[in-house]
């Protein structure tokens, strides 16, 4: 009685097919911001469901143009889900999400890079290729298994809202600072979340989803191999720079003595030169983040060049040029010192 | 033809011109705009006066006041959902595993409940359930104004394209013409505390807060406020801010000004191992109390009288529980969700045991 004339257009294959006494000429879709039909349908009389939830109707914008209907969801539709158009309250077309055929997620970085830390380590940052999926639940993919013990542990603290950057691809994560910290209930409860002397492995589950809803290519580990409290600030006394020579672009390398925070340390130094005029170029970490390489955009001229070096660069216990991070900050105490940056210097002959 | 539109345009003219004359307190939204403000997400919501809504968006590091328009006085009914998240879910086309639902603000004047919800993909939205149906407020054509959240520490430039700083935002409310905001950022564990006042200007205090954490025996600058609100003690404005690990804590609000530092009043601990998650001052027959979800324990209830008599400061190390006395309401466990849905009752999402989301209301 309302045959229906469907055809769904999208992309451009076309195929017709049958179902129940509704004819549908339709366009293979797999497009998950829209849908368009061609239809004498009235609008009033349509609604998208997902299958399983027939009487909840997905919200979204419906338009007509011509006798083409286009309906945009609020939410773009969901890999692996399955659709039906309803017309009246009848199904007259059903069709599913399938997964892009794209590039799978991978995740290129772990830092700290190094597998010999401090048994007060402070944070650990995951870098995915692409941006992950925002449900708040990532400790779900991550496990730690103390090898030394033969038992998984809780190492990381758990947030309400988590620290991922705002491209959704880089996870920060806190080994529980009240754990970390000495002296904290947590810390005489439950002791420090990774012991000196043993040895565990972090597996990043494969089944963690990207934003399109894909899973990650491959799980990963990483080890740990927990040494000694880092209990010093860092001191660029101990820094060690190799100065480039005259008229070349060669790198300008400061070796720490000892690793850092990868993020704060890619942010915290500016090369000036002796107009105190800022140096444009590219910065890395290498060796571990043991050692910071500056290759300059213009060649070196001779001259006395200035590292700034802001306070806040953390070595991977978080102690910073200021104070270390197990510092009680009592009221009226002041033995917190707080100087924004440090300057050291260089030569070129 | 000609006449007709014309007839309609002349209408149109004249609702819109009405409108506006009907609009008694238009100087709380004389300088929003029109258009799409560009969420990226939205990690907390709060309503001001008039239907203003405020969302606190963490990847943008902003404040939105949102003039939902949604104005009409209504006198709340009873709310009742089982399956709250699966149906949330269903009528966005997805499943309840694919969004998070991340606030919950009743609209005091039209007892709408709204919703704020990050999907998977990352799609910010806010929702609201009207008759038991769920509808979707859409930003794309919005009332609206905002304020960045500026740091403290002034951000590097951005010319090596390598800011990962994010604020995550815990709570924010609007009260008496002020919007405050707690957080947290990426890079420092540090606590951070802003107050602005409503409509946004370009003043921003940051003060920073410092409490003696009763479980951790010491006093911390760093903890993170969890959920927040303000009450009234002595015709004195207070915030009442709790942390994890649970401390209660009292700051003068008329201290918190600039980038001052603030000493609080630990006046309760309710345990370790334990998350606060919202907070709300309720009454009930007259009397003034404090409810506030957990999550490990179950919602707890503070009379309002002993946080505002209570002389308590804890300043040694506290195993367990201490300070004001409070009530564990057995029935509220697993609660996640909380906000006053009129001067008595209470609108809230708990967790079942099968790990679903149900919407109820009650009295207390």
């Amino acid at each position: 009685m309302y045959l229906v004339f469907f055809c769904v257009l999208l992309f451009f294959n076309c195929k017709k097919t049958k179902e129940g006494n509704t004819a549908l000429v339709l366009i293979e879709t797999n497009n998950r911001e829209y849908i368009s039909f061609e239809s004498t349908s009235a609008l009033e009389d349509l609604s998208i469901v997902l299958e399983n939830q027939p009487d909840i109707p997905i919200l979204g914008d419906w338009s007509i143009e011509g006798d083409t209907i286009t309906f945009i969801p609020i939410l773009p539709f969901t890999v692996g889900q399955t659709y039906s158009i309803k017309n009246r309250g009848e199904a007259v077309y059903v069709f599913k999400i399938e997964p892009e055929d794209i590039h799978t997620t991978e995740l290129i970085a772990m830092y700290p890079t190094t597998d010999s830390v401090p048994e007060n380590l402070l944070k650990m940052y995951l870098v995915f290729s692409k941006p992950m999926q925002e449900l708040g639940n990532s400790l779900d993919y991550i496990t730690i298994y103390d090898n030394t013990s033969n038992k998984e542990v809780t190492v990381f603290l758990e947030l309400q809202s988590e620290l991922w950057n705002k491209d959704h691809n880089t996870l920060t994560l806190w080994l529980d600072p009240g754990r970390v910290k000495t002296d904290l209930i947590p810390n005489k409860e439950l002791g420090l979340p990774i012991q000196k002397g043993h040895n565990y492995t972090i597996t990043i589950n494969s089944n963690w989803k990207d934003a399109r809803g894909q899973p990650i290519d491959s799980a990963y580990t990483k080890t740990l191999s927990v040494g000694s409290r880092d209990n010093e600030k860092p001191n660029t006394a101990n820094w060690l720079i190799k100065s480039p020579k005259k008229d070349t672009k060669e790198l300008l390398n400061i070796d720490f003595n000892e690793a850092m925070d990868y993020f704060v340390a890619m942010e915290g130094f500016t090369i000036l030169d002796s107009d105190k005029n800022n140096i444009v170029g590219t910065f890395s970490l290498a060796n571990k983040e043991h050692e910071l390489h500056f290759y300059p955009n213009q060649t070196w001229k001779s001259g006395t060049y200035t590292i700034s070096v802001e306070n806040r660069l953390e070595d991977l216990a978080g102690n910073n040029l200021n104070h270390l991070f197990d510092t009680d900050l009592k009221a009226n105490d002041s033995i917190v010192q707080n100087i924004n940056n440090t300057y050291m210097s260089f030569i070129i002959q | 033809m000609k006449k007709i539109v014309f007839s309609i345009i002349g209408v149109g003219l004249a609702v819109t011109l009405l409108s506006y004359m009907n609009k008694p307190n238009s100087t709380l939204t004389s300088n929003f705009v029109t258009g799409n403000p560009e969420v990226a997400s939205i990690n907390a919501i709060s309503f001001g006066p008039e239907g203003i809504l405020f969302l606190g968006d963490s990847k943008n590091a902003t404040i939105y006041a949102l003039d939902t328009k949604d104005t009409k006085t209504k006198n709340a009914s009873e709310v009742s959902m089982a399956n709250f998240d699966t149906n949330l879910a269903a009528s966005l086309g997805t499943t309840a595993e694919n969004i998070k639902i991340t606030d919950m603000a009743v609209n005091p004047i039209s007892k709408a409940i709204y919703f704020s919800v990050n999907s998977a993909d990352g799609t910010p939205l806010l929702m609201t359930l009207k008759d038991g149906k769920f509808e979707n407020v859409s930003l794309k054509n919005a009332s609206y104004s905002k304020i960045e959240l500026v740091d403290v520490v002034e951000d590097k430039k951005d010319d090596r394209g390598r800011d990962q700083r994010v604020w995550a935002i815990a709570d924010l409310k609007y009260h008496n013409g002020r919007v405050m905001v707690a957080g947290l950022s990426n890079k420092e564990f540090s606590s951070t505390f802003r107050s602005m006042p409503f409509p946004f200007t370009n003043n921003q205090d940051y003060a920073s807060l410092e409490m003696y954490h009763a479980a951790h025996g010491r006093y911390e600058t760093y903890s993170p406020i969890k959920t927040f609100d303000v009450v009234n003690i002595d015709k004195k404005e207070y915030l009442l801010a709790s942390y994890t690990c649970t401390p209660l804590v009292l700051f003068p609000m008329d201290e918190l000004k600039g980038t001052n530092h603030v000493k609080g009043r630990t006046i309760a601990e309710i345990g370790a191992g334990n998350t606060p998650l919202d907070m709300i001052a309720m009454e009930k027959d007259g009397k003034s109390y404090v409810l506030m979800a957990n999550t490990r324990h179950s919602t707890v209830k503070f009379d309002f009288e002993s946080i505002a008599s209570t002389k308590a400061s804890l300043t040694t190390k506290v195993e367990g529980t201490d300070g004001i006395a409070f009530e564990a309401l057995a029935d509220m466990k697993d609660v996640v969700q909380l906000d006053n849905l009129d001067a008595e009752n209470i609108a809230y999402l708990q967790k079942t045991a099968d790990g679903s989301l149900t919407l109820k209301s009650s009295s207390i």
